[in-house]
């Protein structure tokens, strides 16, 4: 519902095209990538340090961060210069120093497990802001309504024989029709594939700065952005797309009737 | 050393799930080590609490402030949990009482085998492991743990020639 702007037909539309287990899929696994970093919180939380650790590990190379880690460290630098300790510091590290020789006792005492579970939870107090910083509050955040609104397909640039282009979402392409969700108004269309000259993929320009802090592979240099929005349709040689939601079916030429 | 309260220094909280012709041995509280990793836990959290907030501004140091009010909240809990927790062991049965209740309970007649295990915490704090039973019943973080061990056996095996009366 998100990905088609909340129109029914649309959604439905998606739904018809893309398979029940696709659109499921589709819709669940980006939400993995947004969560990982409050998963691995509430695993803390849990006692599940290992688990934890692990999906803090996730949430560098796959969670889509709002900075990027040069811009992060540039402003902890910022911070740190700014910062304004008026003799709090020295508390700050006798605490530190206090709770550094109990931990100590604790390792010996009580095993490795317990004394990760015991720094783990005291590092949150840090953690949590730099999370906040990073990965903005799902509830709270345009941030991620911009990532949630993108459908699961890749972005292409279609380009038609009559050199019209478009961004959108391939739902579903045989030798006769080629199922379009487009990318600017979530519709989806129906072209003729003899019609469509190319397919470029493309990212989306708000999506492809939503990155991980640690990104694996670096496929922003190498994918274009795409081009938004299309060109207007209608005019002499444009080819008209039969449009399965939005409109009445059936009420433009070229198109296939059911 | 025997650790066998009189009446007077028995918690109230442990007369109250005593039966009429119950005989009270041992009555003691858990090791205070216990309480190491929630001080470890809010000492860093205040630490890094108090250097969060002077190194950022606004919600980041509500939210950071928070968790370690949540954390300190956590070692009063611990505090409160084991003023009230002990380790009681009549002439009829072996239990611990909390707050909540009786939380674990095993008659004396059926303990077969007590074991008595220190880790290396335990030798260094002085707190040991009872394990009753094939860990039918394991009670850990036990203070004065070779005394104890010795009063609950000399309770289980009893001597046959021993005067009742005494």
């Amino acid at each position: 519902m998100i990905v088609s702007d909340y129109n029914s037909n649309t959604a439905l539309a998606i739904l018809r095209s893309a398979g029940y287990v696709n659109t499921l899929l589709g819709s669940i696994i980006p939400l993995v990538s947004i969560l990982m970093p409050w998963i691995a919180l509430l695993l803390l939380y849990l006692n599940q340090v290992v688990a934890s650790l692990l999906a803090f590990a996730a949430a560098l190379l796959i969670s889509p961060a709002s900075l990027t880690w040069k811009a992060f460290l540039s402003l902890a630098q910022h911070d740190l210069q700014a910062a304004h300790g008026g003799g709090w510091d020295v508390l700050s590290f006798v605490l530190a120093a206090i709770a550094a020789i109990l931990l100590l006792f604790e390792l010996i005492g009580f095993g490795i497990r317990t004394s990760a579970l015991s720094v783990g939870l005291a590092a949150t107090v840090a953690i949590v802001p730099i999370m906040f910083r990073l990965y903005p509050l799902p509830a709270s955040d345009v941030f991620y309504t911009n990532l949630l609104t993108q459908p699961w397909l890749p972005a292409e640039t279609i380009t038609l024989t009559t050199h019209q282009s478009m961004t959108g979402y391939v739902l579903e392409t045989d030798q006769d029709w080629t199922e379009v969700l487009l990318a600017e108004d979530r519709t989806v269309v129906q072209y003729h594939t003899s019609q469509v000259s190319s397919r470029v993929m493309c990212q989306i320009a708000v999506v492809a700065s939503q990155r991980p802090l640690f990104p694996l592979i670096n496929t922003q240099s190498e994918l274009p952005l795409c081009v938004l929005p299309p060109p207007a349709q209608g005019s002499g040689g444009a080819v008209h797309p039969r449009q399965v939601t939005g409109m009445p079916p059936c009420q433009t030429a070229g198109r296939r009737c059911e | 050393m025997r650790v066998v309260p009189d009446d007077r220094s028995t918690p109230p909280i442990v007369l109250r799930y005593l039966l009429p012709h119950e005989h009270l041995a041992i009555t003691v509280r858990f090791h205070p080590a216990l309480f190491i990793p929630p001080v470890v836990t809010a000492l860093g959290a205040l630490s890094l609490a108090i250097a969060v907030s002077t190194v950022l501004r606004g919600a980041a140091v509500v939210v950071a402030w928070l968790i370690t009010l949540v954390i300190v909240g956590n070692l009063l809990y611990t505090a409160v949990d084991w003023l009230s927790r002990q380790l009681v062991v009549t002439s009829h049965r072996i239990f611990l009482v909390s707050g909540a209740g009786i939380t674990l309970e095993m008659q004396l007649a059926d303990v077969k085998d007590v074991r008595l295990i220190r880790s290396i915490g335990g030798r260094l704090f002085g707190y040991g492991t009872l394990i009753f039973d094939e860990e039918r019943l394991v009670v850990d973080s036990i203070p004065y743990p070779e005394q104890l061990y010795l009063e609950i056996l000399g309770m289980v095996y009893k001597d046959p020639e021993a005067n009742h009366d005494d």
